[in-house]
């Protein structure tokens, strides 16, 4: 287990030199950069600018300075486009409110798709089934900036019950927050929620058909006993596989979100430094999501050989 | 009449059924025509991939409006409301072309093949820089013209039908050097102010205004056609999707293959080479991706798109396809193709991946439509496809905006849903 683990972390670290190198190259070989405006810097200014941030010496001397100051102090410098602000300062804004935004919809996605699915998985090919079946089907299939928009129509703009692009956060109190962030939640988490329906109730349809469910009946079990006490722990085995994945999707999903519900997340933040050419906050956004992607995937495969005792990864 | 037609239900002799067999894929083919929901699906496919192949003569005899020509009005006009296309007004004013010289043969209504005649010979006039009735080389070079085999000469010289060294207006004619649309602007003229349908002119239609059209779907807010952009729409969305994921094709079959045919060190190294991509955050790379190359023509930036999207996809299938060649590299046939001496190359491109093309098959059909989602998803964030063209997701954002400049008070005049498109 230690060891696997140990692989996992190398393969992360790698992962993310991978990331760094790639984009860094990309961002650079673009046309444009960062000190570009409407109207041309005075030279002396702008040599100045570029010494500061590096930029007038060669592109590996760059790169190794760049790649020193993240792996050695976790550093990713002044942002180019907000003179006053740290990268790291941005992403500390940005990450909770994304963190939070994801969660919810993960909870949201949860709370509705595995119930339904287990339902469903229950009730085969009877009505209940079929209607499951069939919203869960509309939920993968109709894309998250269609539902958003949507959704503001209906209940912030018609019933104006939530706000319709806003965060609040904390500051309003949960209520207030609550107002401004579940239409993005449901927007972000209905995809996942109706794959989620779909996974459990295949989870669900495998795990019935098992011989200790028949013998569980058999033994004169109530129904309740054997879905709760036998069923549910093997038919929810795919869905926390899916975690991971769905997690991952939620963040990249949310820059979508976070546009169309004008949150200041760190997909706001990911969009505009890559229009800007703001390289440092560029590479901090990407190397923050692929670093909270690699961590998810771990945790979720270590979890899974917690739950079911069959995996085991050595 | 989108749905395949079955083959002949008439049952074959008995003894003819025992000679011939039914091949693998004539019983797949069966059981995907008893298939309900997949026929369901197959039409719908099938229907907007005839409206989106036939996307030139829909815009053309169907909404007459182009995609990108606009009515400008500044905000989105409802379904149902009306302009003139702009295929209608392309002509010169009526003063400039008066209708007793145009009208020929004089008989009180001007036809296609006159106006058409007129046109042309108009210009040729405009060509005929020093008006002596000839077209001279230079004047081929400098009239905005498709070159013929690449030089002024030589055009000049395909032209000159009588080879006396001169083109005339008769001989500019007759080889379509004035191709440039003046048969086609006669029909959209005849078309546009045509009243009564006789498909000619008289003199009160020819000097009338033109007829406005319907814009079924209605407009967005630059008074652009939304149903011929809706259809345009998915020619492109259908195209990223197929070509997007017939890269990914590409890449994830032959990859796959190769390692688990080679298997050993080589396999190990090209799948943890995937497992390592696996990893990436593709989305965003691609984003970046876009971003930076936002200032290429549009054309070149869809191509860029196909690439980037495919090679985010192939890495589950080169998973699928390795999976499948390690099953059938032990069985019989393989080894009878070692020992007859088949080169390794043959062997995976004839003998492994036409058997492993069933899983393949499927991946692939699951690869179009997120593919589709992500050029949505791109095209959303104004990442995708570049205007004037439009995607099934650059059109949604235009559908919002209304949402942002309207607040609650109005919003009675917000289109119930993002865009027609999304129906």
């Amino acid at each position: 287990m230690l060891r696997y683990v140990l692989r996992r972390i190398f393969s992360a670290v790698l992962v993310l030199f991978v990331v760094i190198t790639a984009s860094f190259f990309v961002m650079r070989a673009a046309p444009g950069g960062p000190f570009d405006g409407e109207k041309k810097l005075p030279e002396e200014i702008e040599k100045n600018i570029r010494a500061k941030y590096h930029l007038d010496k060669p592109l590996w001397a760059q790169y190794a300075l760049q790649m020193e100051s993240i792996l050695l102090h976790a550093d990713f410098g002044p942002s180019m486009k907000y003179p006053d602000k740290t990268v790291n300062e941005i992403l500390a804004d940005g990450l909770p409110v994304s963190m939070i935004l994801g969660l919810q919809a993960l909870f949201f996605a949860l709370l509705l798709g595995l119930p339904a699915g287990l339902y469903a998985g229950f009730k085969q090919n009877r009505w209940q089934d079929y209607a499951t079946m069939t919203g869960a089907m509309a939920g993968v299939s109709v894309p998250n900036f269609v539902l958003g928009p949507l959704l503001v129509y209906v209940f912030s703009l018609n019933f104006q019950w939530f706000d319709a692009a806003n965060w609040n956060g904390l500051e309003k109190g949960l209520l207030g927050h609550l107002q401004s962030s579940v239409l993005p939640s449901l927007a972000l988490g209905m995809y996942y929620a109706a794959y989620i329906a779909r996974l459990s109730r295949g989870g669900m349809l495998e795990v019935v058909r098992q011989d200790y469910v028949r013998t569980a009946r058999a033994k004169g079990l109530s129904e309740r006993v054997i879905i709760t006490r036998h069923t549910l722990k093997g038919a929810v085995m795919p869905v926390v596989s899916y975690l991971g994945p769905a997690f991952a999707g939620m963040l990249t999903g949310s820059v979508v979100i976070e546009r169309i519900f004008n949150i200041p997340g760190l997909g706001t933040h990911f969009v505009a430094s890559a229009f800007n050419r703001d390289y440092p906050l560029v590479l901090g956004t990407i190397v923050l999501y692929s670093a909270l992607l690699v961590a998810l995937n771990l945790v979720v495969d270590i979890l899974y050989t917690l739950l079911d005792p069959r995996v085991s990864y050595d | 009449m989108t749905e395949p037609t079955p083959p002949p239900a008439t049952p074959p002799a008995p003894e003819t059924e025992l000679a011939k067999g039914t091949s693998l894929w004539q019983d797949a083919w069966r059981r995907l025509l008893k298939n309900r929901a997949a026929m369901v699906g197959l039409a719908v496919v099938a229907l907007m991939a005839i409206l989106a192949l036939s996307f030139n003569l829909i815009s053309a005899y169907g909404t007459r409006f182009s995609f990108d020509e606009q009515h400008l009005s500044f905000e989105p006009k409802p379904m149902g409301a009306r302009s003139v296309p702009m295929h209608y007004n392309r002509l010169i004013p009526p003063e400039e072309a008066p209708f007793e010289q145009v009208d020929a043969n004089q008989d009180g209504y001007v036809d296609r093949a006159e106006l058409s005649q007129w046109l042309s010979d108009l210009e040729f006039k405009r060509f005929d820089e020093n008006g002596d009735g000839e077209l001279s080389v230079e004047e081929i070079d400098d009239a905005p013209i498709p070159l013929l085999k690449d030089s002024a000469e030589a055009t000049h010289r395909i032209f000159d039908t009588d080879h006396d060294g001169k083109v005339t207006a008769a001989e500019a004619r007759a080889t379509e050097v004035t191709e440039l649309l003046p048969d086609g602007d006669a029909r959209w003229f005849i078309r546009g102010h045509d009243t009564d349908q006789d498909r000619r002119l008289s003199r009160a239609e020819y000097q009338g205004v033109p007829r406005p059209e319907v814009h079924w779907f209605g407009t967005d807010e630059l008074g652009r056609d939304m149903l011929t952009r809706v259809i345009q729409g998915g020619r492109v969305s259908l195209m990223v999707g197929f070509i997007a994921t017939f890269v990914s094709f590409l890449i994830g079959v032959l990859w796959g293959a190769t390692a688990g045919f080679l298997g050993g060190r080589v396999d190990n190294l090209m799948m943890r080479f995937v497992d390592v991509m696996y990893g990436l955050p593709f989305m965003f790379l691609v984003i970046l991706l876009m971003v930076i190359f936002q200032e290429m023509p549009a054309e070149s930036k869809l191509y860029l798109l196909f690439f980037a999207l495919g090679a985010v996809q192939w890495l589950t299938m080169s998973r699928i396809v390795r999976g499948q060649v390690i099953s059938l590299k032990s069985r019989e046939f393989i080894e009878a193709a070692h020992c007859i001496g088949v080169s390794k190359r043959t062997i995976i491109l004839r003998h492994l991946i036409p058997n492993a093309l069933g899983p393949i098959i499927v991946y692939s059909t699951l690869t179009v439509p997120a593919v589709m989602l992500e050029e949505a998803f791109l095209s959303f964030l104004g990442l995708g496809v570049q205007a004037p063209y439009a995607s099934w997701g650059s059109s949604p954002p235009r559908g919002r905006r209304p949402t942002r400049s309207t607040p609650g008070s109005s919003s009675s005049r917000v289109r119930p849903w993002p865009s027609p498109c999304w129906p």
